[in-house]
């Protein structure tokens, strides 16, 4: 199967374009495709896909302030930011928001929601709450050793992973403040994710590399090889594959058998030789979107060297990248505040 | 769209007592004109709410890059990369370090991390001593000096507690650790905000005004004390030459050089070389186009301890061109 014509890449034309002025630090599908945007003006934009429709706006957080972190929420049918005022806020696709919880005089960089656990974390500092879905805070840890840099659950919602600096802490939902399970690498640690199967526990690190733990004997993994701080990180359940931006391509690394250590990774988009800021892989085809450091944006087949092009290069990073559940629509977003839409000429049967 | 070129920032470093709060409630209280984002450390008493106020634990973490002595300040870079998501709203952003805080993780942040040097330029490192008490402090403790050899630019506060020659005492002590900073003598840290902020003082062209000859005095002094030594060089320089020497001397010293900065005439360039570094970590860039009739020089500065002024300018001299 091959989703691209053969020959030169093809070209896609964005579906809707908006220019907003602040920039977009995070971006997520909420259902029926309603996109949700999360600026540096403390401002959530909801963006329905259609041109004909309307954007709505709603302050969410402190005008003046900024969105720092975003998630779709565990019902899909709204969005969570963390915004620079401390306060993490939940905004419904009606436009109604409320405050879920507050860190005074800090900022709410670190997020994550599990639908299956119907839970939502949220860090401040060294201080991690768990939020169930009737908004009471189930759940406080603060004895971390360091300033918390992002949140995973597992697959199931039963536990969470917490980057810090010197490795990441494990610890089961029930029993937040007990029994933590340190897994130790020398560094800072700035972001972190699960693997789907729940099997490994993977780290972006400060000094340009990922760690990973495979979970059944605490072994060690080393990715390395990137030319900056990987940012973004998304998986293909099938084969297990780990995308990463960082490189002057996205880069795969294949979870199956002894992988992905001492194996090279997959390259995906290689050949515009810049630096990728974002990647999101296809919710059911093994595609991946890519983004470049200098606003370029491709779409990739995981194997295989053809692309689409999606965006031009215009030398504004790309910051996100989101797939709509079904994977009918793209979002791409820019540092400067640039949404480029995109829906896809393949269907879900293909 | 959005502007997004680079912010000023200015380090704000001084030894508990010396007035540091002072000066951060009249820059965030006084009308100078422009909106400062404060980074301001968890020890800290300022008084002033606002939004632009941002809270940090001083989180020093240690690089694996293979430089030995690099740290970097962790939290700042988060903060600043939050900082700058905001929709324009601040001219420049300032950071407050605990009295006891050593600069250099704050300083080589700027080096090392890629985000914050896209978006972010280290405007200056000022410097708050206590007149009364500075040389007290720099017997007893390491941070003293280092945050005045750090220092871009000193405020001597509390002037008013000292006769004429303890302050003459007291410049001449800064020089010897530190010949290229700007000295401000000042009561309750009383001085135009625009003399602190948004200086450039980076851009290093302070160090052609150093006289080549002062070296620090010798008296007073421990074999931990930090000095430094400044280095003129009339004939032109091989850069190759230099990067190979400069190369070697901070991979092998750098502990020791807590900061060295130069301009330099490069044979065959029209431009000033400039040069500097923080420890290991250097960094070195084409600077201002010398001027039709301008005097060309190379000028080196080291600040550090232990340091061999003789093998320094021998080093040096094996720099030049030809």
């Amino acid at each position: 199967m091959t989703l691209f014509e053969q020959g030169p890449p093809t070209a896609l034309s964005p579906s809707r374009e908006i220019a907003f002025d602040a920039t977009i630090a995070g971006a997520r599908f909420l259902s029926d495709d309603l996109l949700a945007l999360g600026l540096g003006d403390g401002s959530v934009r909801l963006v329905p896909p259609d041109p004909a429709c309307s954007t709505v706006s709603v302050q969410a957080h402190e005008a003046g302030g900024a969105v720092l972190s975003l998630a779709a929420d565990i019902d899909a049918n709204a969005v969570l930011t963390g915004g620079d005022d401390g306060q993490l806020v939940r905004t419904g696709r009606d436009g109604s928001s409320r405050v879920l919880t507050a860190f005074p005089g800090r900022q709410i960089d670190a997020l994550a929601v599990s639908a299956a656990g119907s839970l939502r974390a949220v860090a401040a500092g060294r201080v991690l709450r768990l939020i169930d879905r009737a908004d009471r805070i189930i759940g406080t840890s603060d004895d971390h050793p360091s300033t918390i840099t992002g949140l995973a659950f597992n697959p199931k919602g039963k536990r969470i992973a917490s980057s810090h600096y010197g490795g990441v802490t494990l610890r089961w939902i029930g029993k937040l403040d007990q029994g933590a399970t340190r897994l130790d690498w020398h560094g800072s640690h700035i972001g972190v994710t699960w693997s789907p199967d729940g099997s490994a526990v993977l780290s972006s690190m400060q000094d340009s590399e990922l760690h990973g733990w495979r979970l059944a004997d605490r072994s060690d993994m080393r990715m390395s090889g990137y030319i900056s701080k990987v940012r973004s990180m998304g998986w293909l359940p099938r084969p297990m594959t780990l995308v990463t931006a960082g490189a002057d391509c996205a880069i795969g690394w294949v979870f199956a058998g002894s992988g992905p250590q001492g194996k090279p990774p997959i390259e995906i988009g290689v050949g515009i030789g810049r630096l990728t800021t974002a990647v999101a892989v296809h919710p059911l085809h093994p595609i991946v979107a890519v983004g470049f450091e200098d606003g370029r944006a491709v779409l990739c087949e995981l194997a295989g060297e053809r692309y689409a092009r999606l965006r031009p290069a215009d030398d504004k990073r790309i910051e996100e990248l989101a797939w709509s559940k079904d994977g009918k629509h793209l979002a791409a977003a820019t540092e400067d505040g640039r949404l480029a839409l995109f829906r896809m000429p393949f269907d879900a049967r293909l | 769209m959005r502007n997004l070129s680079p912010i000023p920032v200015t380090v704000l470093t001084g030894y508990l007592g010396a007035g540091k709060t002072t000066l951060l409630n009249r820059l965030l209280s006084e009308q100078h004109g422009k909106k400062y984002a404060v980074i301001v450390n968890e020890f800290g008493e300022i008084g002033i709410d606002n939004e632009l106020v941002v809270n940090a634990d001083e989180e020093v973490f240690e690089m694996n890059n293979g430089c030995i002595c690099c740290t970097v300040r962790g939290d700042l870079i988060r903060i600043i990369g939050n900082l700058l998501k905001r929709a324009g709203g601040f001219d420049g952003i300032l950071i407050e370090t605990t009295g006891l805080a050593d600069p250099a993780p704050v300083a080589q942040t700027f080096f090392v991390d890629d985000e914050v040097r896209r978006r972010a330029k280290l405007d200056s490192i000022v410097t708050v001593v206590d007149a009364k008490h500075l040389a007290a402090r720099l017997e007893d403790s390491h941070e003293a000096a280092e945050q005045v050899a750090f220092a871009d630019t000193i405020l001597i506060n509390k002037i008013d507690l000292v006769s004429a020659e303890e302050r003459q005492r007291i410049e001449q002590r800064i020089r010897a650790i530190n010949p290229t900073a700007i000295i401000h003598n000042t009561r309750r840290c009383a001085l135009p905000i625009a003399d602190l902020l948004d200086r450039g003082a980076f851009d290093l062209d302070r160090i052609l005004e150093v006289e080549p000859d002062f070296l620090s005095s010798a008296d007073h002094e421990h074999d931990d004390a930090v000095t430094s030594a400044a280095l003129i060089e009339t004939r032109p320089i091989d850069l190759n030459k230099f990067n190979g020497w400069i190369g070697t001397l901070l991979r092998t010293k750098g502990q020791d050089i807590l900061r060295s900065k130069g301009i330099l005439d490069i044979a065959g360039s029209p431009d000033r070389f400039v040069f500097q570094a923080v420890h290991m970590l250097a960094e070195g860039d084409d600077g201002k186009r010398w001027l039709s009739g301008e005097t060309r020089v190379s000028k080196l500065v080291f600040i550090g301890r232990g340091l061999d002024p003789a093998a320094l300018r021998a080093g040096f001299a094996g720099c030049v061109a030809g």
